[in-house]
């Protein structure tokens, strides 16, 4: 059996040897997120630690790697940068904590530059959060953590975590991470979009799980994906959560998925699962927190609204790659209601991130009387957008719908997503193609 | 339901015969035969009883579809050459309440006169005059014979004059393209594959239409709108990478010469884009041509494939997810700058809709050749015995 040492000094090759292969070299390219990261992690003035979170297989681990790697490459001392996978399958009962990693200083440590240290999968730690909290307040580390279930970053304590560290949110890739990351090295993305093979279907059915980038087979990638959430993420992660009937989070999941962008209906979701109330509103709360799905509230008229019990979200998968993999059909692009849900969750991914970056507020529209609604609506501090999506190729009804919205939204634009090819501004509603949409969301912004 | 044939009476190119003539199906073929040797072909009915010349009444056939399939084996049997499909068509007709009978379309391929009906190991040369059959003469055989050579020598004519073109074009393509790969499919005969622009678009979108791989390398595009000319269809991929259609049945695919790179190191040939590429146009060509199968079988069509500017571009032999692949290093191509054909390669329209990856397979092979390979070094998904590229979906 090894001990943590023996762990750490395998995981950080560069300890012993700084020329040796590293696994961030292996990927060159690299997620819009690591600068960012990056940038944090060498304010020496603002000692906050990252906490990235994200699902199972984005690349939170290749991103930690690749900041080891441009440490390197930029002179950090190789003895002052460690990094530790608390998932590692060698890790026996009852773990190794975050403050064994830290107390672990390599003989080529040295004095006078901090260390850095980047956790990966902290919350296979005990009771990480506060070390971290601790770790923050009296050392003089750098420090990023990486969790896919961010349940643990809330239950660690978000409130002790404020002013501590930061939250970024990794995604599955945008699509133009996803060009970007296929991209030779000086080719356009236009280039990139003419020679890949069939971009914008594959980015659509595979999704945006880096991972599966250069894979042949859509039913491959299906079943992997299948694996890693219903395996892995449900069955295994869940499962350390402490929940008892895991199969019935993996039953929920899949009904949900099934039904990306519906209201959810806790009534119908009790009755399906066998279930009482206060446990499927505990699993959709897990699955949220693992980021396997992601809820969509209505833009409250009145901030009580929600207080009242009048919340009625959509809840959609997190990635447009997961209703691919878990739909039923033999070739589920082909049918036009996966098609419409898929072009959904993805248009939803893009937007979830403008969202964030604008620090805007989404939410989506339904009229009291139910008979208006808007698919997405985004607040930012300048406009309020109304975005409707479709997968077809023409706009069918969908511009007259947008066009006919109650005044006290104070819309100040508005936006059909659609599956056709032509960019046109007509009777005040901007038609853009779900490519162009997707490679850049800002285009909706006045 | 077929119009019925009662009342009508025998002539230069109509016979009928009552349903015995099938327990002795030689008596069809010399009929069969005859007709293929005089002029314009005709039709044979099989199940109508005559008098004086005249349908008099309907016998039905019992299983008519399989006495259908019995009746075409034994003229591709015993029928020199042996008759295609668009020459000799056996098919089973419903006279209304009557019943099923038998229809032959026989429709003579000039080239390929005279036929002759093979009996006991001899050659009988029949010809139909009026409503009679009657041996043909050794003059009117010989006739035959410097008919089809002259027939044969129009259409080599044509092939040679539209794969002259086809060079042509080839070579004015590479003084303004260079790294670019350019796959022209045109038919020796002038086609009308589409009435309205539309027709044509929905298969430049959607590669399923065309039964290729929606996630595969094609030649289709969901980001860009196909625009039209006179008499063509263009789909403009990229700065070099279009797709042209033409009425006529010209069909070609220009891509830049980095559309064969996926994985691995620069200028290397990904094996699963040389596969399916230009067999996802084949494909397309089979889809567009499908409508002239009966009537222009074996009408030819060329086909032209370059690569312009490969030297230095390497291809590894096998799958990429074979041991072989992964452990041989291969040689950068050196021999010449550009990988063309000789010639265009000749395929009948037959073959070209029925077996379109076969024949976009003979052009994948010589790049493998080209490249100093073997024919076993290409990727099992190309099923040599189904004649299919077979690729994961």
């Amino acid at each position: 059996m090894m001990n943590t040492e023996e762990i750490l000094f395998d995981q950080n090759p560069w300890w012993q040897d700084p020329a040796s292969p590293r696994r961030g070299q292996q990927f060159p390219r690299r997620r819009e997120l690591f600068s960012a990261v990056l940038e944090r992690l060498m304010r020496f003035d603002d000692r906050r630690a990252s906490v990235v979170t994200g699902p199972r297989q984005v690349g939170k681990t290749v991103m930690l790697q690749q900041i080891a790697d441009e440490l390197l490459k930029q002179g950090w001392p190789p003895g002052n940068i460690t990094y530790f996978d608390f998932s590692d399958d060698r890790i026996t009962a009852p773990g190794i904590t975050a403050r064994e990693v830290v107390d672990v200083v390599p003989r080529e440590h040295k004095n006078g530059k901090p260390r850095i240290f980047l956790l990966d999968e902290i919350g296979s730690s005990e009771k990480w959060a506060s070390w971290l909290k601790q770790a923050v307040d009296t050392m003089d580390h750098r420090i990023v953590v990486t969790d896919s279930a961010t349940s643990l970053v809330r239950k660690g304590g978000r409130e002790s975590g404020m002013g501590r560290w930061d939250e970024h949110v990794l995604e599955g890739l945008s699509f133009h991470e996803y060009l970007h990351l296929q991209s030779m090295e000086g080719e356009s993305l236009d280039n990139a979009l003419a020679r890949l093979p069939s971009p914008l279907e594959r980015y659509l059915s595979f999704g945006g799980f880096p991972e599966h980038l250069q894979s042949n087979s859509l039913s491959d990638v299906r079943r992997r994906i299948r694996s890693d959430v219903a395996d892995k993420a449900i069955l295994r992660d869940i499962q350390k959560l402490g929940v008892r009937q895991p199969m019935k989070v993996k039953d929920l999941f899949i009904y949900l998925v099934a039904d990306s962008g519906s209201i959810f209906d806790l009534r119908t979701r009790k009755g399906d699962l066998d279930a009482d109330h206060r446990s499927v509103s505990d699993w959709l709360g897990l699955l949220e927190d693992t980021l396997l799905v992601s809820r969509l509230e209505p833009l409250a008229r009145r901030k009580t609204a929600k207080l009242r019990g009048r919340s009625l979200p959509r809840i959609y998968a997190a990635d447009h790659g997961l209703i691919v993999a878990f739909s039923s059909e033999a070739d589920p692009m082909a049918d036009s209601e996966v098609r419409g849900k898929v072009y959904e969750a993805a248009v939803y991914r893009h937007l979830r991130e403008l969202s964030r970056r604008q620090e805007g507020q989404l939410g989506y529209f339904r009229s009291d009387d139910q008979k208006k609604e808007i698919d997405f609506v985004l607040r930012t501090s300048k406009e309020t957008i109304a975005i409707e999506v479709t997968s077809s190729a023409s706009p069918g009804k969908k511009p007259a719908k947008l066009k006919n919205m109650p005044g006290h939204l104070k819309l100040t634009s508005k936006v059909l997503v659609y599956g056709g090819l032509k960019e046109k501004r007509t009777g005040g509603i901007h038609q853009i193609p779900i490519h162009r949409f997707l490679l850049n969301p800002e285009s909706i912004l006045s | 339901m077929a119009k019925s044939p009662l009342g009508k009476k025998e002539s230069q190119d109509l016979e009928f015969k009552a349903r015995d003539a099938l327990k002795n199906a030689s008596i069809i073929g010399k009929e069969v035969v005859a007709m293929l040797n005089s002029d314009k072909g005709g039709e044979i009915w099989i199940g109508v009883r005559e008098e004086a010349g005249s349908a008099k009444s309907i016998e039905p056939i019992d299983n008519p579809k399989e006495a259908s399939r019995e009746l075409t084996d034994h003229l591709i049997d015993t029928l020199e050459p042996s008759p295609t499909g668009s020459e000799v068509k056996v098919e089973a007709v419903k006279i209304g309440s009557l019943g099923s009978i038998l229809r032959i379309e026989v429709s003579p391929n000039e080239g390929r006169r005279p036929y002759a009906q093979i009996v006991k190991g001899g050659r009988h040369f029949t010809i139909r005059v009026g409503d009679r059959v009657r041996p043909m003469s050794r003059e009117e055989i010989a006739d035959k014979f410097a008919e089809s050579k002259r027939g044969k020598k129009r259409e080599e004519n044509r092939i040679l004059a539209v794969s002259k073109q086809l060079l042509e074009e080839r070579n004015n393509h590479w003084r303004e393209n260079d790294e670019t790969i350019r796959f022209k499919i045109k038919p020796v005969e002038n086609l009308k594959i589409f009435d309205e622009y539309k027709e044509v678009e929905k298969f430049l979108r959607d590669p399923r239409l065309s039964n290729n791989r929606p996630n595969g390398w094609n030649f289709t595009s969901r980001l860009v709108e196909p625009r039209h000319d006179q008499d063509s269809v263009i789909l403009k991929r990229g700065e070099k990478s279009r797709v042209v259609i033409k009425e006529n049945g010209g069909m070609l695919m220009v891509e830049e010469l980095g559309r064969l790179h996926w994985k691995g190191k620069d200028k290397e040939i990904y094996p699963w884009v040389l596969l399916e590429l230009p067999t996802s146009f084949v494909r397309l060509a089979s889809v567009l041509y499908q409508k002239y199968l009966d009537d222009m079988s074996e009408t030819k069509v060329l086909a032209d494939f370059a690569l312009f500017g490969i030297r230095g571009w390497s291809l590894s032999p096998g799958s990429p997810d074979s041991p072989k692949y992964e452990l041989v290093e291969p040689e950068p191509y050196e021999e010449n700058n550009n990988i063309v054909l000789n010639a265009p390669m000749v395929f009948s329209l037959e073959e070209v809709v029925t077996e379109p990856d076969r024949c976009a397979y003979r052009i994948v092979r010589m790049v493998y050749l080209e490249f100093g390979l073997d024919e076993e070094d290409i990727p099992q998904a190309y099923d040599r015995q189904a004649g299919k590229l077979v690729m994961p979906r």
